[in-house]
């Protein structure tokens, strides 16, 4: 009986959060520059050309807010499933190294000749920088790490990471390496095309089906690992889905997006007290908020006009950095 | 290796210690300059430190007198004068790069290092600066900063002449059906009218379709504003266009492209021409000119 109320809210919470993304990808579609409307814009190259307007939606507009979705939820997902993996409520792919790692990678591969290799081959780099970070930073600080171990570890990667990159692109031939440097280390959205999306669409499936496979185990990883393992979940098994699949969608999402901050970590946290304490339950309700967050983030940097467009990760960090301080203040209360 | 850094030591506090040793000297030359330029007195050991003037020093220097470049005007794809410098020794515009040549005019930009310009002070070095350039009239001017302080004067009156008998030669009348221009270079920027490319847009008969200006010169429209604003002309300038770069990816984005093919015609421009806005974009006023011209004939551009 209880169960039922319990499920029935539960749903009622995950139709809302996409209800909001529905309403957000409209936005993020219908709003351009400074605010301005799409069929004002539309309308205006109608005159020109009508084929070209619908052009300018299809390759324009629908890929930013599609990159946005599958960003954000990729994001949202891989935050909640890592802070149920790593039972710690800090882990991130940011904050634990798989996204800088990723655009280490991804910046390896653009800038040093590579991409000729294949049209994929950036997203390729990105997924093999992300798992790279990820498998380093478990093997750095072992299974039973303490939460200052495993954020320890996931500064010193993204530090490192961070530095590399900055170095890779001091050293790379392109002629505008700082202002690049600013988009890797705080992504953006803007003019990306269709392209992009179905470069990175078939990672992120895999790594979203990986990722999600891992659900019950993860519920089940709360009442420790020996009880997960009495009852019949491979801990290896488990482990190694939720750090590939992490690393195929953060490291595709990076590759074509930059690194975005912050979005992994606030989300769950935002959501956990509405769904309840169940890490499975909370991976479903978390990919939505993710892609809401991002998108609405991707909407508030359209508002200056004149200057080139603020980066996404700057309103991501502003909105996540006072929450990751709450946080810390409110364990050192719990810990008090 | 070794011997080769320690000659490099050797030269280097030499010269810091003769740049401590010119300063009286140089207060002199400095008073005798003040009565009145005498082609003697002219300075015999110029560093210049900033491609800006590299670009302008270059072309009207004696043979023999510039001892030192900023590197990058060794570079074609940045320097319209990387064949008049390929023999002089490179800088990197430091102080410890400035004194082993021991120079007597170090030649800078308005925006170079307060720390490097301070150091020379003390050292008494004299410096000329070039400024930031955005109208033809900055650029004449930074034509007779550099001209005036290595004391070739006849030559920088002769450069200023080719230069606006280049510009006469590229003006069109701005009829009221003018073609409309977009000056688009990498990262999505568009020059605005108030920038000296805008200026070249109007002097060669062209209407820039971007209406906003601002301090900087350069807006940064959404691909969706680009083909709304409608350009018969796409005017891009790529910078390096064969290095991996994020820049010059929305150049390559398909609505763009799509736009492009059915509604307007393209030139490429040479932007080392537009580097640091000095005499040398007439070049890119003779392109735009003749475009202007077979647009005028219904041909391509």
């Amino acid at each position: 009986m209880k169960y039922d109320t319990a499920s029935r809210r539960y749903w009622a919470i995950n139709a809302g959060l996409f209800g909001l993304v529905v309403l957000l990808f409209a936005g993020s579609v219908l709003i351009g520059r400074g605010f301005e409307l799409l069929p004002a814009k539309f309308a205006e190259i109608a005159k020109i050309d009508r084929a070209l307007a619908w052009l300018v939606l299809e390759q324009v507009r629908l890929p930013r807010a599609a990159l946005g979705v599958l960003v954000g939820a990729t994001l949202g997902l891989t935050g909640a499933v890592l802070q149920g993996l790593l039972r710690n409520p800090l882990a991130e792919p940011g904050i634990i190294g798989a996204s800088s790692g990723a655009a280490l990678g991804a910046v390896l591969v653009f800038y040093f000749g590579l991409a000729a290799g294949g049209a994929m081959a950036v997203q390729l780099g990105g997924v093999a920088g992300a798992l790279l970070a990820l498998v380093t930073l478990y093997l750095l600080v072992g299974r039973h790490a303490a939460i200052v171990t495993l954020i320890l570890g996931g500064v010193a990667i993204t530090a490192f990471s961070g530095a590399l990159t900055s170095l890779a692109l001091n050293l790379s031939p392109s002629p505008y390496a700082a202002m690049e440097i600013v988009f890797w280390m705080l992504g953006s959205l803007s003019d990306r095309s269709m392209t992009q999306v179905w470069f990175v669409l078939p990672f992120m499936i895999v790594g979203w089906a990986l990722v999600a496979s891992t659900a019950r185990a993860l519920d089940a990883l709360t009442l420790g690992e020996d009880t997960a393992a009495t009852l019949g979940f491979n801990q290896t098994s488990v482990k190694a889905r939720a750090i590939i699949g992490t690393g195929l969608a953060v490291g595709a999402a990076v590759s074509v997006t930059g690194v975005i901050g912050f979005v992994g970590l606030v989300v769950p946290h935002l959501l956990r007290p509405l769904v309840g304490y169940r890490p499975g339950g909370l991976l479903l309700p978390s990919a939505l908020g993710g892609a809401a967050l991002v998108l609405a983030a991707d909407i508030i940097v359209r508002l200056p006009v004149g200057g080139p467009e603020p980066k996404l990760g700057v309103v991501t960090s502003l909105l996540g950095a006072p929450f990751f301080l709450f946080l810390i203040m409110r364990m050192r209360r719990d810990t008090a | 290796m070794a011997g080769r850094n320690d000659n490099r030591r050797k030269r280097l506090s030499a010269c810091v210690a003769a740049g401590f040793l010119l300063v009286a000297s140089h207060a002199r030359a400095g008073e005798a300059r003040s009565e009145g330029p005498l082609a003697g007195e002219a300075p015999q050991r110029i560093v210049s430190i900033n491609l800006c003037s590299d670009i302008v020093l270059a072309p009207l220097a004696a043979p023999g007198t510039v001892k030192s470049v900023y590197r990058l005007s060794k570079d074609p794809a940045d320097s319209p004068v990387a064949s008049l410098v390929e023999n002089i020794p490179a800088n990197d515009g430091r102080i410890e790069d400035i004194l082993p040549f021991a120079p007597d005019l170090v030649l800078a930009h308005q925006f170079t290092s307060p720390f490097v310009l301070d150091m020379l002070k003390r050292l008494n070095i004299p410096v000329a600066q070039v400024k930031n350039a955005s109208t033809f009239n900055d650029i004449r001017d930074n034509i007779r900063t550099v001209a005036g302080a290595i004391g070739r004067e006849q030559a920088g009156a002769a450069l200023i002449a080719r230069f606006d008998r280049a510009l006469a030669a590229d003006r069109r009348p701005l009829t009221p059906d003018a073609p409309g221009i977009l000056l688009y270079q990498d990262l999505g920027g568009a020059s605005t009218s108030n920038s000296i490319l805008g200026r070249i847009m109007a002097l060669t008969g062209f209407r820039n379709v971007v209406t906003r200006e601002n301090a900087v010169g350069i807006v940064y429209p959404e691909l969706t504003e680009v083909i709304a604003m409608h350009p018969d002309l796409v005017a891009i300038g790529v910078y390096r266009p064969d290095a991996p770069s994020l820049a010059g990816a929305v150049l390559r984005h398909p609505a763009l492209k799509a736009y492009m093919t059915r509604h307007a015609h393209e030139i490429r421009l040479p932007s080392q021409a537009w580097r640091c806005s000095s005499h040398y974009i007439a070049g890119i006023a003779d392109r735009m000119a003749a475009a202007r011209d077979r647009l005028a004939q219904g041909e391509a551009p």
